[in-house]
């Protein structure tokens, strides 16, 4: 079933165990996950054959930036200080979610006449070192 | 957090700066529309879109665009009221609202013209401003 995109909302925590704060000024985000597959197909074989390969996911997130916003903030600060992966947490309109821990690989920030300032923020999700969970999860309402 | 309604907030934000009711008293700034024999100069307004630009989570950004009418006897005396209205246009709290960001788009000038019989058009020079405000 379709969701409303405008009553979803994205939340984000610096650091494992804590709470997930709201994130303001949020104008677009999009996940992109994939897994290539990987081509296993012997020379003289008429037909391709490949195997599962290696999962990548990213995002990307379009804000309305403010200096003064204390998570936009502590994202610049994440680059400069090259903190661990922080956490993220996209909450559908429906209930579900998409959470993952990646890496901010690049923020550019941006203006222009006859508009608001803007920037555009790069995601790099990744597996947790010491983990044997997934880079992200998906939850339903189930 | 909204205000009264953000017709209200513009009209707050207009009266706020003595320059501009200095010029035309906050009696002739209105929305919508002014009586046809009202005294002029005059200033009415009206949204012509409103739409959210952000999603859920914290104060939602919102994104009104406003037409601004002066109404005046010539196009010398509208035009003379612009920069001060140019400058009322201002980011602030108005009411409770938050208006982030205000950005002057663009102004049109028609000028004062002669009507059916001895009536004469009034002057007016029409702005367009982007309000993002947070809800």
């Amino acid at each position: 079933m379709a969701f409303n995109s405008a009553l979803s909302k994205l939340q984000w925590k610096a650091v494992t165990g804590g709470t997930y704060d709201d994130v303001a000024a949020i104008g677009s985000i999009s996940f992109s996950m994939s897994r290539p597959a990987l081509d296993i197909t012997p020379i003289g074989t008429p037909t391709s054959a490949f195997l599962a390969g290696v999962s990548n996911a990213t995002a990307s997130l379009d804000i309305f930036y403010d200096n003064d916003d204390t998570t936009h903030k502590a994202w610049l600060d994440h680059i400069n200080a090259a903190n661990d992966a922080s956490f993220w947490l996209f909450v559908l309109e429906t209930g579900e979610s998409i959470e993952g821990q990646a890496f901010i690989t690049s923020m550019e920030i941006s203006a222009a006449a006859n508009s608001v300032g803007r920037a555009t923020l790069q995601l790099q999700f990744t597996k947790a070192a010491t983990s044997t969970a997934e880079a992200w999860t998906v939850t339903t309402t189930a | 957090m909204p205000g009264v309604n953000i017709e209200q907030d513009i009209r707050t934000m207009l009266v706020a700066y003595a320059g501009l009711t200095n010029a035309i008293p906050a009696a002739r700034i209105s929305h919508g529309y002014r009586l046809q024999d009202g005294a002029l100069p005059a200033l009415t307004y009206e949204i012509s879109s409103l739409s959210q630009e952000s999603i859920k989570g914290g104060a939602t950004v919102r994104l009104a665009t406003v037409e601004l009418n002066i109404v005046a006897d010539t196009t010398k005396a509208a035009l003379d009221i612009l920069p001060a209205l140019k400058i009322a246009c201002g980011a602030g709290t108005y009411g409770i609202t938050v208006f982030d960001a205000v950005i002057w788009k663009q102004h049109v000038t028609s000028p004062a013209s002669v009507g059916e019989g001895d009536e004469q058009e009034p002057a007016e020079v029409t702005a367009t401003i982007d309000i993002y405000y947070r809800e």
